[in-house]
């Protein structure tokens, strides 16, 4: 992951633009860092996705037009940055979790049968969602869990609504032949 | 879905409109309220009498209630992270093609032209305005022009004149006997 430039000898950045990127670091930092994780896969290359798309903020903090949705135009940056990441590791950009980076554990349920069988659910969707290509993942990522409108997502993406509305068909329909083989694979549960 | 459910069989009435064959490749844009309004009340009409559609709407919510569950972690973002952009920041210094950029924006860029558009207008077209219009005709210009149609026209050829009748004419006309 590109860092930033190494330090010279010019202007400081105006105190606006330094307010402007810590303010979108507090307000957006979590939601941005999470976006990242979910459509990395992982946290180092979430937290480098997140560092070099609050650093594109900083230098790009002028283009940013009020009234629009910050978080759509970070969402872009991060989606833009990944797409590039992905290029340049020719595909390969999503690692298994290692154990000590898992998510945190789900709040404990009442009922423990329940709480496992929903755990390995939960499990067998997030090996489906990782098996989805990064624009199926993306698509799916923004229209369920984000719930942003068709238009938004396609602002984000920068494709057409359209586009939108058949790659979030295949990447459903294309998830649901996933669970099933997870489902089939697992074999009955208790 | 191949239209076969109790309301494609049973109500074919004037208002049903929308067929299972119809309804389901909408279902899920319905679930994410991205129909337009006369497409969401069909399907929505749809739904109330077709039970089979209604099932497959449940899919579609359930699936993205799954998606949800599987992403309901919220991590907090790593104070790394802020550390290493509050870095950047102090290390900052812009590339000629941000300087570049940034004297390019409307705020800048909208006023240069501006003054552009004026200097070029005043370079072009000032001369004649400080020139004072004349008030007289110029008449050696129509005697130019006179004479320039005058000489290329058929009425400078003279060849024409010896047979015109006059006075002159008429004398060496006559026959030389009488």
């Amino acid at each position: 992951m590109p860092g930033a430039r190494p330090p010279g000898p010019a202007t400081p950045p105006s105190p606006e633009q330094i307010a402007f990127v810590e303010n979108a670091m507090t307000k957006f930092g979590k939601q941005t860092y999470n976006y990242a994780y979910r459509l990395s896969g992982n946290e180092a290359d979430a937290r480098d996705l997140t560092q070099e798309a609050f650093i594109r903020v900083f230098r790009a903090w002028q283009s940013f037009r009020p009234g629009t949705s910050f978080l759509s135009w970070i969402y872009r940056i991060v989606t833009n940055l990944y797409r590039d990441e992905l290029r340049r590791r020719k595909g390969v950009f999503t690692q298994p979790l290692p154990e000590d980076n898992q998510p945190h554990e789900q709040a404990p349920r009442h009922d423990p049968i329940s709480a496992m069988h929903e755990r390995q659910l939960s499990a067998g969707m997030e090996r489906a969602l990782r098996a989805l290509t990064d624009e199926q993942r993306s698509v799916i990522l923004l229209a369920d869990v984000e719930e942003y409108s068709y238009q938004q997502i396609a602002d984000v993406l920068g494709c057409s609504i359209g586009t939108v509305r058949s790659r979030l068909h295949r990447a459903r329909a294309q998830l649901r032949k996933l669970l099933l083989r997870e489902h089939a694979a697992q074999g009955p549960q208790v | 879905m191949k239209g076969n459910c109790a309301r494609d069989s049973l109500d074919k009435g004037p208002n049903a409109d929308m067929t299972c064959h119809d309804c389901r490749p909408l279902l899920m844009d319905y679930a994410h309220h991205e129909l337009d309004d006369a497409q969401d009340a069909l399907v929505h009409e749809h739904l109330q009498t077709c039970t089979e559609c209604r099932a497959a709407l449940q899919a579609e919510v359930d699936l993205t209630d799954s998606i949800r569950y599987a992403y309901s972690e919220e991590l907090e973002m790593p104070q790394s992270i802020v550390a290493g952009v509050r870095q950047a920041v102090r290390g900052y210094s812009p590339s000629f093609s941000e300087r570049v950029r940034t004297a390019l924006r409307p705020a800048f860029l909208a006023p240069a032209a501006a003054i552009a558009l004026i200097l070029a207008g005043a370079l072009r077209y000032g001369p004649m305005l400080l020139t004072p219009p004349s008030s007289q005709l110029s008449s050696s210009y129509f005697v130019r022009q006179h004479v320039a149609q005058t000489l290329g026209s058929p009425s400078s050829d003279r060849s024409w004149a010896a047979y015109v009748l006059t006075s002159e004419n008429a004398k060496s006309s006559q026959p030389s006997g009488q």
